[in-house]
């Protein structure tokens, strides 16, 4: 039974937050949205020890400009705040080649990509770029050969699926490249784990997975590992993800994976102890 | 110690025929309640929505006399078979475990909630006092629905699934604070939602909100953790987890004294 304070609870999981922005969007989400400070703050209230942040004109405006009032916001918060970029497939857009592009990230301490690609269920919040080899592949290998993890957000809405074809694809196409699915797999618990089961280099954020006790479901089908924690702040609460990993019939070591260990993995962080 | 005695007024059971739902028979769902500190489950079967509602309705009377004072049962009134209600609806109400009705427009072939055969069920729960839970959410009816029906049945009390939230988490809000028999259901996606549950926090009557999941369509733990993690007044969470439900649901409060 949950406790009437678990605070202790979420330290000891040390989580890392991998789904969170911040920035002014065109159509704040029931109203809200959060600056940078903000963010922090709420972090800090729901005992956060670390999150993976994008700027949230990087989708809505432009990449390059978004990404670097990401790192001039978080300045000196790269502890508790590691950066994410975000990255269309045009050497136009992002000024510089894959290789170079990759350069920049790794000297600004970018430890992660999100993709917005184009989605065919949702065209009006979504872009224009197909989540193909021929479209994105050059980045691809960059980031594979870089050991770069991949985030994909498809926009779906709400009966939206993602797709799945171009997913296996790539993910075939590219078997190093670690990929995290985002939205859009809500209510697809048994295609999910067919595809974890056939692509090793997959890998699940949470807010994804919201039917009952379904991440406990299928923990138990592929294993811990391929779980990692994001919240989606600020459209959702931090404490759905909490709630989501704090209260599920998992153990402590797989929940600890899940909360933050398997994204510090994947992003070659130093894991850091009792510091939270 | 529990600090809060948590109700969840709005949820299912069993298996649905489009996509897989882990563990949701009655004992699956009770281990999981127990884990969280869920004291009662208040819910219409899947059977009872989305298959056959004789069969589904005699389903949740059977689940919730297995399990005293864990299960409630809602009746589930499907429009498409207008002439179950004179022959159930009394018989169902003469059970002490079912406390409510449930209705799901989208699921009964977007079937309008102000159409002829919703009419008796209006005027039984406004005679019983039986409050009356509709879904909205993408499908559904619209808030001006809402409103005309509580004008004209001002004695039946009606909660507005999922808190309408793609009509309008705000004109939700204010028809909730205007009318006396409209209540806000705090059901996901509400709960899960930085901004609504920020604006139901600000501008929602504290005693018109009702606590639920959609369990097992959704994951507990999840809504769970977003409410109690919220930072909102504990007092007034108290009211969102049970003392607003026992209320209104004054059936219900007679089993669970």
């Amino acid at each position: 039974m949950i406790k009437d304070n678990f605070a202790d609870e979420i330290k000891d999981l040390e989580f890392l937050d991998f789904a969170v922005s911040f920035g002014r969007p065109p159509v704040p989400f029931t109203g809200e949205w959060v600056n940078k400070e903000n963010l922090l703050k709420e972090l800090r209230r729901n005992y956060i020890k670390q999150s993976a942040p994008y700027h949230v004109l990087s989708k809505a405006y432009e990449a390059n400009y978004g990404n670097a009032l990401l790192l001039q916001d978080i300045g000196k918060d790269t502890e508790e705040m590691i950066p994410t970029w975000v990255v269309v497939p045009s050497e136009d857009a992002m000024g510089c080649s894959p290789s170079a592009f990759v350069d920049k990230m790794k000297a600004a301490g970018v430890r992660a990509i999100r993709l917005f690609p184009s989605s065919t269920g949702n065209p009006a919040k979504a872009t224009r770029y197909a989540f193909t080899k021929w479209f994105y592949g050059d980045y691809f290998a960059e980031f594979e050969r870089r050991e770069i993890p991949l985030t994909v957000e498809f926009s779906p809405n709400r009966r939206d699926e993602p797709d799945w074809p171009k997913l296996y694809g790539v993910a075939k196409e590219f078997p190093k490249l670690q990929i995290v699915l985002a939205d859009g797999f809500q209510r697809t618990a048994w295609t999910l784990i067919k595809l974890l089961k056939e692509c090793p280099n997959l890998y699940v954020q949470t807010s994804g997975l919201d039917v009952h006790r379904e991440l406990e479901y299928m923990v138990e089908k592929v294993g811990p590992q391929r779980f990692i924690a994001g919240s989606k702040f600020p459209v959702s609460t931090i404490g759905t993800m909490v709630g989501q990993v704090l209260f599920s019939n998992l153990t402590f070591e797989q929940k600890k994976l899940i909360a933050g260990d398997n994204a510090r993995r994947i992003m070659h962080l130093t894991m850091k102890k009792g510091e939270n | 110690m529990k600090q809060y005695r948590v109700i969840d007024s709005h949820a299912h059971m069993g298996p649905i025929w489009n996509f897989y739902l882990p563990f949701n028979n009655e004992y699956q769902m009770l281990e999981n309640m127990d884990r969280l500190g869920v004291d009662t489950v208040v819910f219409s079967s899947n059977m009872a929505i989305s298959g056959d509602p004789v069969l589904g309705n005699k389903y949740t009377l059977e689940v919730c006399r297995r399990h005293p004072g864990r299960f409630l049962g809602q009746y589930m009134v499907n429009p498409n078979y207008p002439e179950l209600f004179d022959e159930e609806v009394p018989k169902y109400f003469a059970q002490k475990e079912i406390v409510g009705f449930k209705v799901h427009p989208e699921l009964s072939g977007d079937y309008p909630l102000n159409g002829k055969n919703y009419e008796k069920m209006f005027r039984y729960a406004s005679e019983h006092h039986i409050p009356i839970l509709s879904h909205t959410y993408f499908g559904g009816d619209r808030l001006n629905v809402f409103e005309e029906l509580a004008k004209e049945y001002p004695d039946a009390n009606l909660i507005i699934g999922h808190g309408a939230m793609d009509l309008g988490t705000g004109h939700c809000i204010e028809l909730c604070n205007k009318y006396p028999n409209l209540y806000y259901d705090l059901c996901s996606p509400v709960n899960k939602r930085y901004g609504a549950l920020r604006m139901v926090d600000r501008e929602l009557n504290p005693d018109k909100a009702i606590y639920g999941t959609d369990g097992p369509w959704n994951d507990p733990a999840v809504s769970l953790g977003s409410v109690i993690l919220s930072g909102i007044d504990p007092l007034k969470l108290k009211k969102w987890f049970s003392g607003n439900f026992l209320g209104l649901y004054t059936r219900a409060a007679a089993v669970l004294k």
